[in-house]
């Protein structure tokens, strides 16, 4: 059922730790411990190294997409505590270089376009910074002290209208920004954009370790908020709430080793999850709420089971 | 008094029991001590004040004031009429009020008054009364000479000024009562106050609440001292048997933490250097009556240890004379009723670091030749002395650790597995911890016995030769030389440059006492690339790194502590995202980097730092120097290395050439792997494209749609369409029943319910483009039906009237359109953006008329397909795939999901809108409708009469009409027919081609 489109040689000297394909599914960004950060266009099967991004003077963990309506923008972060922003004019170029982090930033994620161009991004220094874009200039926010040791991974909440979100303060004013956050006290943080601030609208609590990835589902399916995290303590667990105020977690699976990534589905309904055993599996909900490997249920036909990947 | 006896020893090692018989030895190595014993004194607090003369002795029955310079008969007693012991007694540290003694007595501070000269008397002049319970500490404050605090387990710290004894000049509250209170020497506004296990710092100035709280031992703190010389720095000693150093601005955790056997009565800094000197509480007895002395920067061992108490030390103070400014004594006042002073050795400020001024007098002892003799002296010493004194180990040990190697010596410690926080303590030492691997640089020769170090710098523009030469008191505050060796080819310029940088490198570093070779190498190499750089243009492969990392620490500035990789997550080295709609991506490791021992319970590790213990001992260096240690970081994290067992043997060699060797072959680049997986998802690009929203016919639309479902194989959608046609298709009413008795369609199990479910059935299994589809086409079927009228209206007025005036000469002021800026930097966009919003004021407007509409319409007929009140689900489902579209590229397809979104899509960006300036009342306004007059506003540019159907109107001058009529005149002709001199048609494409 899944078929290889592409096999990509990124060139890069050192391991890779992050790969992201743009909006349409045309380019692809790796980011790397050599420093680098690589955009690829991918055509029919074909690559071309279409950049070479050098600029930070670490590793860099994580690589972003901006939605296409700001133009060609990409977001990483690295172990050098910057967060670099890079926008294809003409040639690739850096427009914004965020250095206030105290530490390695880790993860970074854009916002919902709808909410405009803004940036989230989490460090080992416990804050989380919100970059959003105002013509040329940046204006950074800062929510300290986020993760007490250190925050690993941000992601948004798809931009839900207010009809649908009975926690809406004003029913006619728009979506409400939320993130969700995970970091090194085990915990997944969900954060409001109040007034303009942020605050800490609810602390989630089922790992026992470090919680590596948070991912919040797309808003489409049933019309419930619906979020993922994995953790060193080898979990997958998933969040849902319907009024985003109390949340129920449901433990997807144990898995043999460490789970560093989740990634849902863009229309939902899907979840991949890899982590430190150098495998992948995809998860999807049945209609009686459970969750059922089907990357496992494919393993005779075989064509996601990449031998590399899925071989022990 | 009467029994008073004066007994001198010679050397401190020979412990002192009593009166002892005079023992001669090298003097080099004995601190000399006095004994003065006072029995029936009864003291149990003593106090040495500011000028260094004058000993306080203070018991329940009588004061007694010590002249320290002069004979044993200087002691004066003064009786005390009083039944409680006194608690503390401090002098006053002012010179101006230096004759003034605070004690503490019961609840009550009293103030003596020490009338020197021949008077000798001893008077009390003030008493201080607030507290309400014992005064359990005092401390005046380092710099006002009227300024005392006080504290008390009443909970309150009392802030006096002795000028006005009647009330405290300034209270803190505590809630918990407290046991010391000490002013920061540095800052005059500090305070710390200890109240069991916690310290409070408080602001005086912001008197209400402690500036910080410090929760530093689980048992009690006995005391307190702030460090002299560093202004955060606090050390608490403890019942817990610990000192904990704390940096009061940071003090979330100790800065470093001091073990000892027994509970800690005071730790205090020495006036010198980073000494601390610890005691153990005098009430234990435990036969521990020794004081300790520490360096701070390595608290694994005391490095001192005064002996020769026969019982418990009960206070010891500093004696300083300001005329010898490195002659420090150490008084102690033991429970045997004994004053010893102890003269401080060079040697031992030496070894709590203190960097003397008369450098030279004292460094002579360190050359190697004295090193030498002072050995010899100590073997003398062994031989001579009896191995039971076991005092003497601890100072033993430490010179056969300098027997190993006699220019190695260490004063501190000759524990090398212990690495020192700070630096390193001899040129060895240094030497041995140097990270040599930096670009360009080689080292031919070191030489610790030489003190000498030779270095090549070179690549195809420069050869440099640096013989640097290293003093014998390096780096305590002396650089080392730099000299040219034969065989550099700079020229003389450049090398008066380069002496100049490094030692200006070299000085900043010795000045601070800390070693500079490293420094000063790296130094030497990126001012060399910066001088090639800018006298050859060609050196531009030269700037690889050290600009880099150079830039990187300037503008980083603060020092990156290596630790923090503890909390940074271990990197991800394999992982999947799904991208796109469909499309997973993934990256991991080739098999070759697979972890060889893949047993069940080797988890990966959770932190980065678990890469640094396995690269070998590089990744200690960062302690080494910390100002570095950043690029050496990023060098040491090459995650691969941790999945290259086999490997980690030759990463170890510093040789550049294996490093590079280590790198992953070409062969085995990391890889990506792109996956369709699309089948996995019901959502399918093909039927998108060939799927038809048709505004007229929907029953046929959703009978072509079933056509189409079925010809991609999708029986499931077939029976859907099917159904939806159905329902579309409103039964005829029947000849029998009328109008009234029958139930509204839509109500009917097969109307509003049936489609509900449907959709969100489609939802729920996350089939976004059914779900969509379905949405807009019911959205599409009432408003139809309901609004049939309306929609003609709207349908046929599209865009504002034509002007006069020429507009087009300056587009961006024209009323009739706006142009966001941002629409110029976004190729590719604009005209995208330019069709959603023409789109979306299209339904807006059909939206508003349909409102109008609503309440004159008939009620029963206003039903819907779809409930109002989930209209904005319905929506977000056309959202979602037309977003899903959108990703596909299918934008026409796109669009026209997007009409049928009720609420316009929330878009922060602004774009280009199309206003009407009505030609009747010259108002603007949104709608085809004037919002003003009601009339419809725009007019014909060529018939004159206002459009009600398809209308096109020039961007740039805003002109337009009846799409036929323009169409008509722009077959023939370019200028815009209202004669504005708009050339229209080359307008509009060279706008739209931004």
């Amino acid at each position: 059922m899944v078929s290889v489109l592409n096999t990509v040689d990124t060139g890069h000297e050192d391991m890779i730790h992050d790969a992201e394909m743009d909006y349409y599914g045309l380019r692809l960004a790796t980011c790397s411990s050599d420093n680098s950060v690589k955009i690829f266009d991918l055509k029919n099967g074909t690559q071309t190294l279409a950049a070479d991004l050098k600029g930070h003077v670490g590793p860099v963990w994580q690589v972003a997409w901006a939605h296409p309506k700001f133009g060609n923008i990409l977001a990483s972060c690295s172990y050098d505590r910057k967060v670099i922003i890079w926008k294809e004019l003409g040639e690739w170029t850096k427009i914004y270089e965020h250095a206030s982090h105290d530490s390695s930033v880790n993860s970074v994620a854009w916002a919902p376009h709808e909410f405009g161009l803004i940036l989230a991004c989490g460090s080992s220094d416990g804050s989380i910074s919100i970059l959003s874009n105002n013509g040329d200039t940046w204006d950074a926010q800062k929510i300290p002290n986020a993760h007490t040791i250190g925050c690993n991974a941000v992601s948004w909440c798809p931009a839900i209208e207010p009809g649908y979100d009975a926690t809406a303060p004003h029913p006619r004013s728009g979506p409400v920004k939320r993130l969700a956050t995970g970091g090194c006290d085990n915990l997944v943080k969900i954060w409001r954009e109040d007034n303009e601030r942020w605050i800490e609208e609810n602390k989630l609590e089922a790992h026992s370790d470090w919680v590596r990835d948070v991912a919040w589902a797309p808003a489409v399916g049933p019309p419930r908020a619906a979020l993922a995290s994995c953790s060193q303590d080898r979990r997958v667990v998933v969040w849902t709430s319907t009024d985003c105020t109390s949340w129920t977690s449901t433990v997807l699976n144990v898995f043999e080793d460490v789970i560093w990534n989740v990634s849902w589905s863009l229309t939902g309904g899907i979840l991949a999850v890899s982590g430190g055993d150098n495998k992948v599996s995809l998860w999807r909900e049945n209609s009686e709420g459970q969750w059922a490997c089907i990357s496992e249920l494919n393993k005779g036909q075989g064509n996601l089971n990449n031998p590399e990947q899925r071989a022990l | 008094m009467r029994t008073q006896r004066f007994i001198i020893t010679s050397n401190f090692i020979k412990r002192c029991r009593g009166p002892l018989s005079f023992l001669k030895m090298s003097k080099r190595w004995g601190s000399d001590y006095v004994v003065a014993e006072h029995r029936d004194l009864q003291a149990n607090t003593m106090a040495v004040d500011t000028t260094g003369s004058f000993v306080l002795l203070a018991g329940r029955r009588c004061f007694a004031v010590k002249h320290l310079d002069e004979g044993t008969d200087t002691l004066r007693k003064f009786q005390r009429q009083s039944k409680y012991e006194v608690g503390s007694a401090e002098w006053n540290p002012n010179s101006q009020n230096c004759h003034l003694c605070a004690i503490s007595s019961n609840n009550r501070v009293e103030i003596l008054n020490f009338v020197g000269g021949d008077g000798r008397d001893l008077t009390t002049t003030h008493s201080l009364r607030a507290h309400t319970r014992v005064v359990s500490d005092l401390n005046w404050h380092p710099t006002e000479p009227d300024i005392l605090a006080s504290c008390s387990i009443d909970t309150f710290i009392h802030i006096w000024d002795i000028r006005d004894q009647r009330r405290p000049c300034l209270s803190l509250s505590a809630v918990a009562g407290a046991s010391q209170v000490r002013w920061n020497c540095l800052s005059p506004h500090i305070v710390a106050t200890a109240h069991d296990g916690d310290i409070k710092i408080w602001d005086q100035r912001k008197g209400n609440s402690p500036m910080q709280y410090i929760a530093a031992h689980l048992t009690k703190i006995h005391g307190l001292d702030w460090c002299p010389f560093q202004q955060n720095q606090l050390a608490t000693s403890s019942q817990d048997c610990t000192v904990k150093i704390f940096d009061v601005s940071n003090p979330r955790r100790a800065e470093s933490i001091l073990t000892t056997s027994a509970p800690v009565w005071r730790a205090r800094y020495t006036p010198f250097g980073e000494g601390l000197v610890t005691i153990v509480v005098p009430q234990l007895r435990r036969g521990e009556n020794s004081l300790l002395l520490w360096n701070t920067s390595n608290l694994t061992a005391p490095i001192y240890t005064f002996i020769g108490h026969t019982d418990v030390v009960l206070e010891f103070q500093w004696r300083h004379q300001k005329k010898a400014p490195n002659d420090f004594e150490l008084i102690t006042w033991s429970k045997d009723q004994c004053l010893r002073i102890f003269k401080i050795d060079p040697f031992l400020q030496k070894l709590c670091g203190h960097d003397l001024d008369d450098g030279t007098s004292v460094y002579t002892p360190y050359t190697e030749d004295n090193n030498l003799r002072t050995l010899r002296s100590m073997q003398q010493l062994e031989l001579q002395d009896t191995p039971t004194d076991r005092e003497m180990n601890f100072v033993m040990s430490k010179i056969d650790g300098g027997k190993m190697g006699i220019e190695s010596l260490t004063y501190s410690t000759s524990d090398k597995d212990v690495l020192s926080p700070t630096q390193p303590k001899t040129l060895q030492q240094e030497f041995s911890l140097i990270n040599v691997n930096i670009p360009n640089i080689e080292v031919n020769a070191m030489d610790a016995e030489q003190r000498s170090c030779t270095v090549t710098a070179s690549n195809k523009n420069y050869n440099v030769i640096l013989k640097v030469n290293f003093p014998g008191n390096y780096p305590y505050n002396a650089s080392p030389t730099f000299q040219f060796c034969p065989g550099t080819t700079i020229d003389n310029t450049a090398m008066a440059k380069l002496s100049k940088v490094l030692k200006q490198t070299a000085q900043q570093r010795v000045r601070k006492n800390r070693s500079c070779l490293e420094p000063c190498l790296r130094q030497l190499i990126t001012t060399l690339e910066q001088m090639c750089v800018s006298d050859e243009t060609e050196g531009k492969h030269l700037g690889y790194r050290m600009p880099h990392s150079a830039n990187f620490l300037n503008t980083t500035g603060a020092i990156f502590p290596n630790y923090q990789d503890t909390y940074i997550p271990f990197p991800r080295t394999s992982g999947a995202k799904f991208c796109c709609v469909g499309i997973l991506v993934c990256f991991g490791r080739t098999p070759y980097a697979r972890r060889p021992s893949i047993k069940p319970e080797s988890v990966t590790p959770r932190a980065l730092s678990a890469l640094g213990s396995g690269v070998g001992s590089s990744s200690h260096f960062p302690h080494v120097y910390p100002a570095y240690s950043q690029p050496n970081a990023a060098d040491n994290i090459s995650i691969s290395s941790f999945y290259f067992h086999e490997r980690r043997g030759s990463r170890r060699s510093l040789h550049p050439s294996t490093r590079l060797h280590s790198k992953t072959p070409n062969k085995n680049h990391p890889m990506v792997t792109i996956y369709d997986a699309s089948p996995l998802f019901f959502v399918n690009k093909e039927l998108a494209e060939k799927y038809i929203i048709n505004i007229t016919d929907i029953p046929g639309m959703c009978q072509y749609n079933a056509g189409v479902a079925a010809l991609l194989e999708r029986p499931d959608l077939v029976q859907a369409w099917c159904l939806a046609a159905l329902v579309i298709s409103q039964p005829m009413p029947s000849n029998l029943s009328s109008n009234d008795i029958e139930t509204p369609w839509p109500l009917h199990p097969f109307g509003q319910n049936l489609i509900h479910s449907l959709i969100q059935h489609y939802a729920s299994q996350s089939d976004i483009q059914m779900a969509g589809m379905l949405s807009c086409t019911f959205t599409y079927r009432s408003e139809n039906q309901d609004v049939g009228q309306g929609r003609a209206v709207s349908k046929s007025v599209n865009v504002s009237r034509l002007s006069t005036g020429k507009w087009w000469q300056k587009p961006g002021g024209s009323p009739y359109h706006t142009i966001h800026p941002a629409d110029t930097t976004l190729e590719g966009w604009n005209f995208q953006n330019l069709k959603q919003h023409r789109s979306n004021s299209w339904s807006e407007s059909l939206d508003d008329l349909k409102f109008v509409q609503e309440t004159l319409g008939d009620p029963v007929r206003n039903i819907r397909f779809l409930d109002e009140k989930n209209t904005t689900l319905y929506d977000s489902y056309k959202k979602a795939y037309a977003e899903v579209l959108h990703s596909w590229r299918l934008l026409d397809a796109r669009a026209q999901v997007l009409k049928h979104v009720s609420v316009p899509p929330i878009d922060s960006h602004k774009a280009v809108e199309f206003q009407i300036e009505c030609y009747i009342c010259n108002k603007s306004s949104r709608g085809p409708q004037c919002n003003n007059c009601r009339q419809l506003a725009f007019q014909c540019a060529i018939c004159h009469i206002s459009v009600r159907g398809p209308s096109n109107v020039c961007v740039v001058c805003g002109h337009g009409g009846h799409t036929e009529h323009l169409a008509a005149w722009f077959t023939t002709k370019t200028l815009c027919p209202t004669g504005c001199g708009c050339y229209c048609l080359n307008e509009s494409t060279t706008l739209m081609k931004i």
